[in-house]
């Protein structure tokens, strides 16, 4: 496979100058909401779909992709200066960022996230060059039962690696992949819980239920528990770090890219894990694991490469498999829909432009937001004192008129209000929301799938067990919900989420 | 009577049950066919089973192990919230954006606990300006901006 050609003009794709624009305005915005603690990349990339209607698919996936791994960059800022994660993957980096930061080292805590970031994205994309045309050639072998087999280790591992009960989560998956059912039968056409309301004939909205559950609970939260900010007021200077802190941190930031790539590709928002992951390496390997939560360098390098290369790979399964393995994959789902791309294995034959412009862009927009980024630390940190009352309704109108536009259905507005309310109380209840709306993506297809493969087996099951991937994906999904009752991990597994 | 011992559990339950009951209810004119053709009432019905008897046994665990109470809800905070949501739903199409932006941004502002009068104002107007000069005429979405056409 000729993957330099193929980057050769993946690079021609990234680099015309509107998708250089696109890719910096994604890196931009995304970096924003990274600082900005409430306002996740899920909301905004949410907010933001509709406003890529006018765009190509390739510039859309571009600024969307962009959002994302700019979001990683800009949590760490926060993280370091404020005490607080602006993004999840980066509340490890408070632990030992935010002390350097207290040492007057905030500098060197925010050069080293930076360039540690930049270097696992670059190795990650590259993983997603390498290994992307190699898995969608296995994955064009896979009949709708393989795909079947696969969504549900998908979803079983999203439910093992939500936070909080185990049982909680396999029930919000199933409401998600309930809530997927509503709209007209793809067979028979039949109109399937729309309660005789037209609009819901097309199923609910992706953007209504994501921006409800993530962007409107969040606000409500936010509101109900005042913050403080507590920004470091020293100078920050001195970003680059001397030699001495490169040589001490190249073997954490390897570590952590490798750590970062692997989980990443998991389904299920492996990504989210990784930080903790490569923390709790660095911890164990080191020569003094005292010094950690001190203002270790290492304890800053590690997981900041991780939670980047965790971003970047976690395209994989998508452009391969056309199957998200998180929540905001679920919404790129929704932007190539939009744009008449149906995710899996054949965009890479079919658009190759697409696939290879958007892994060549995230190698520009990763030495983008180095560049542009150190120097703009200073506008960030302004940016961190907007109080939070007048953050909420900007918030809060732009995501009623991007929802708005999308079908321009009122309908749509009043499930985000709708949604609103079921993921305040889901938040309330402790139930988590994202394997819902991983299942609520995933449903049809998973229904389709499962549909067809019973037409070809004539309705007998054991066709999932008499194909050989099949088989092994769901021995595989089973030993993961298996290990998960083993008394031992899953008290690891709450130390992962509460250490 | 059974004691609850941990009424997050409970309620949780509770409500899964009332959505189980909820698509049953509106599911049961689909047809179910067989598992060979699947008709479009099998799939939400079996989903629709399986959540509700999750439910019952969240309902169950509630009853025998120990777990949190319920947490205090922002009821006035959530209120205004959704409140400005279900506004702009209604308004946009009549009232055009600038009408809907202010008077969203009127209600949502109310529920933070630190507002101020001229601060939200000049923020308020400020923040309307930017969305009709970027979502209509900026980036040409179908926005109608003022009440008249």
């Amino acid at each position: 496979m000729d993957i330099l050609g193929n980057l050769v003009m993946g690079f021609g794709v990234a680099l015309s100058p509107v998708n250089v624009a696109l890719c910096l305005v994604g890196a931009l915005v995304g970096t924003l909401i990274g600082v900005l603690p409430g306002i996740g990349p899920i909301a905004t990339i949410a907010m933001l779909l509709p406003l890529t209607f006018s765009l190509n698919a390739t510039g859309a996936l571009i600024m969307l992709a962009g959002i994302y791994y700019g979001a990683q960059y800009g949590g760490s800022t926060t993280a370091i200066l404020v005490n607080m994660p602006g993004e999840t993957s980066s509340v490890v980096t408070t632990l030992d960022g935010h002390q350097m930061a207290r040492q007057g080292k905030a500098g060197k805590a925010l050069g080293v996230a930076a360039l540690g970031s930049f270097f696992a994205g670059c190795v990650a994309t590259l993983v997603i060059a390498v290994l992307g045309p190699i898995l969608s050639r296995v994955a064009q072998a896979f009949g709708p039962p393989e795909y079947c087999a696969l969504m549900v280790v998908g979803l079983v591992a999203a439910t093992v690696l939500a936070s909080g009960s185990v049982f909680k989560a396999i029930t919000m998956t199933l409401v998600g992949l309930l809530l997927g059912t509503v709209g007209s039968d793809v067979e028979t056409g039949a109109q399937r819980l729309t309660f005789e309301i037209p609009e819901l004939a097309d199923g609910i909205g992706f953007t209504s239920l994501a921006i409800g559950l993530f962007g409107i609970a969040e606000i409500i939260r936010n509101l109900e528990a005042p913050e403080v900010r507590g920004v470091v007021g020293t100078r920050i200077a001195g970003l680059l770090p001397n030699w001495a802190d490169i040589k001490q941190c190249i073997a954490p930031v390897l570590r952590g890219t490798v750590l970062g790539s692997i989980l990443g590709i998991l389904p299920g928002n492996g990504a989210v894990l990784a930080p903790y992951a490569s923390y709790t390496v660095e911890k164990k390997l080191a020569k003094d694991p005292s010094r950690f939560g001190r203002g270790a360098i290492e304890g800053v390098a590690g997981p900041e490469s991780a939670n980047n290369a965790g971003a970047q790979t976690s395209f994989i399964p998508l452009l391969t498999l056309g199957i998200p393995p998180n929540a905001v994959m679920a919404l790129m789902v929704g932007a190539m829909t939009i744009q008449g791309i149906i995710p899996g294995p054949q965009v890479m034959t079919k658009n190759p432009e697409l696939f290879w412009g958007m892994v060549a862009s995230m190698l520009v927009g990763n030495a983008m937001l180095v560049i542009i980024n150190l120097p703009l630390i200073g506008l960030w940190v302004r940016l961190l004192k907007v109080p939070y009352r007048l953050l909420f309704p900007a918030i809060l109108l732009f995501c009623c008129i991007g929802v708005f536009s999308v079908n321009s259905s009122y309908v749509d507005v009043l499930l985000v209000a709708l949604f609103g309310l079921v993921g305040y109380a889901l938040v309330k209840l402790e139930f988590e929301p994202a394997p819902l709306l991983l299942a609520f993506v995933l449903g049809p297809l998973f229904e389709e799938n499962l549909r067809r493969a019973f037409l070809i087996s004539r309705g007998d099951p054991m066709i999932f067990v008499e194909r050989p991937i099949s088989l092994t994906l769901l021995v595989v999904a089973a030993g993961l919900l298996l290990v998960m009752l083993l008394p031992s991990v899953r008290h690891t597994r709450e130390e992962a989420f509460h250490g | 009577m059974p004691e609850i011992r941990s009424p997050k559990n409970l309620l949780g339950g509770v409500l899964l049950i009332a959505l189980a009951a909820l698509a049953l209810w509106f599911a049961q004119d689909l047809p179910m066919g067989r598992a060979m053709r699947m008709g479009p009432g099998y799939f939400p019905r079996v989903l629709a089973c399986m959540v509700g008897i999750c439910g019952i046994v969240l309902v169950a665990i509630s009853l025998v192990a120990d777990g949190a109470k319920l947490d205090r809800w922002s009821w006035a905070r959530m209120g205004l919230v959704l409140a400005s949501i279900v506004f702009f739903a209604f308004a946009i199409r009549a009232l055009g954006l600038v009408v809907t932006g202010v008077g969203l941004v009127a209600i949502a502002t109310v529920a933070a606990p630190d507002w101020r009068w001229r601060e939200a104002t000049i923020f308020g107007v400020a923040l309307v300006a930017f969305a009709a000069v970027l979502f209509p005429k900026g980036l040409g979405l179908p926005l109608q901006l003022w009440p008249w056409p």
